[in-house]
């Protein structure tokens, strides 16, 4: 199931109060999750769109952009941008240092999200397609049935 | 085998544009928030100044999110009465706001902070991998200030170049192969017929994956804004070089 083109309706931007809106979540999940159909996308979309203010409820945001790291980069963005006028000094050096830590700490968690949201395992595929090349190669001449 | 609806994505990888970006929205003047559907359309969801695009952050309608914002060229500490001027504004994501804060347009060395709108970055940073590599000393501020090649923005961009190349091999070699294993099954013996009928389906299972996650990085996102204040002069396109690289999936 595509619920990617599904518009939503207009009367979500008014924020329906959230119980209302959790019971019909739940029918949606209920009725589709009987088919397999993944439907996560669909309702974290609605809920973005209907309460803002619950944008954290969707986990690859939740966990990929911890608040306490931005705080800490910003506030060593803060710090370089006060000791702009001295680059060279060991407090300036100290303080990248610290922010490059940081944001390469990021930047492997983020990758970690990514790859568990984005499941393309390129070697994988490879495997099956050559397993798929193996079989049709034994199959070229098949064997016709009476 | 269908599995993509007709759409637009981005390349693995945007390339510079090699014009400054042409603005084709005049909005009446507002609060500078109010602009931001103007925004989106008008620096085609990404970044002005790193390139991410709203795909790259998250899956889904960037809205709600807090992870882009409208930044200011002259930043408003500098300059209160450019606050609200369209011109002034400008698309950002969340980490290159973060990493300007106040940084005034022009440093004590003389320094200036490049406009995406009136300089084209071609001319002012080469791509080295998944980094720009500033070519001059205003590129230099520039991508200092901005933290351009922040290592999460490096990250970002890795991730879509492996996604979108990943995703279009699995599309171009798994289709057919998945009707040539059908093919085998209908004559295969029976004995033989589960572990061809199996691998298809497995085969199917990557398609439908790769399928999913190019539709991610579909160059006008879900949410994106059906209007904005420019009224029935509302452009509905993104920047011509943006469009010159995205790729047509088609229906297949």
């Amino acid at each position: 199931m595509n619920t990617s083109s599904y518009e939503l309706p207009s009367w979500l931007l008014s924020g329906p109060p959230l119980d209302e809106l959790t019971a019909a979540l739940r029918d949606v999940y209920e009725f589709f999750a009987a088919s397999g159909a993944d439907v996560s996308d669909f309702i974290a979309r609605v809920i973005r769109t209907a309460h803002p203010e619950l944008a954290g409820l969707q986990p690859d945001l939740d966990d990929a952009f911890a608040i306490d790291a931005e705080t800490e980069i910003n506030e060593c963005y803060r710090k370089l941008r006060a000791l702009a006028a001295s680059p060279d000094g060991a407090e300036y050096s100290d303080t990248l240092s610290r922010l490059r830590a940081l944001q390469e700490d990021e930047a492997r968690r983020l990758s970690s999200v990514f790859r568990s949201n984005v499941d393309l395992d390129l070697l994988a595929f490879e495997t099956t397609l050559a397993r798929a090349d193996a079989l049709l190669a034994t199959h070229e001449d098949p064997p016709k049935h009476d | 085998m269908r599995c993509l609806q007709p759409m637009k994505i981005l390349p693995s990888t945007t390339e510079l544009s090699t014009t400054p970006i042409a603005r084709r929205h005049s909005p009446p003047a507002g609060k500078f928030p109010t602009y931001r559907a103007c925004l989106r359309w008008e620096f085609g969801f990404s970044c002005a100044f790193c390139l991410l695009h709203e795909a790259d952050f998250v899956a889904g309608g960037i809205d709600g999110t807090g992870l882009t914002s409208v930044e200011h060229q002259i930043p408003r500490s500098h300059a209160p009465q450019l606050e609200d001027e369209y011109d002034n504004c400008i698309y950002a994501c969340r980490f290159c706001n973060g990493a300007r804060g106040d940084t005034p347009n022009v440093d004590v060395a003389g320094r200036t902070l490049l406009d995406p709108c009136t300089s084209a970055w071609a001319s002012h940073f080469k791509r080295e991998g998944f980094s720009l590599a500033p070519l001059g000393d205003d590129a230099e501020y520039t991508a200092r200030t901005y933290d351009l090649d922040d290592p999460r923005k490096v990250e970002f961009r890795r991730a879509r170049t492996g996604a979108i190349t990943s995703g279009l091999r699995m599309l171009r070699e798994g289709p057919e192969r998945v009707v040539k294993l059908l093919d085998a099954a209908v004559n295969a013996r029976e004995q033989d017929r589960d572990v061809l009928v199996a691998t298809a389906h497995d085969l199917r299972g990557f398609i439908l994956t790769a399928a999913k996650t190019l539709a991610r990085y579909r160059i006008v996102p879900l949410d994106a804004p059906v209007s904005c204040r420019c009224g029935a002069a509302f452009v509905r396109e993104a920047p011509r070089f943006m469009v010159a690289q995205c790729l047509d999936l088609e229906d297949r």
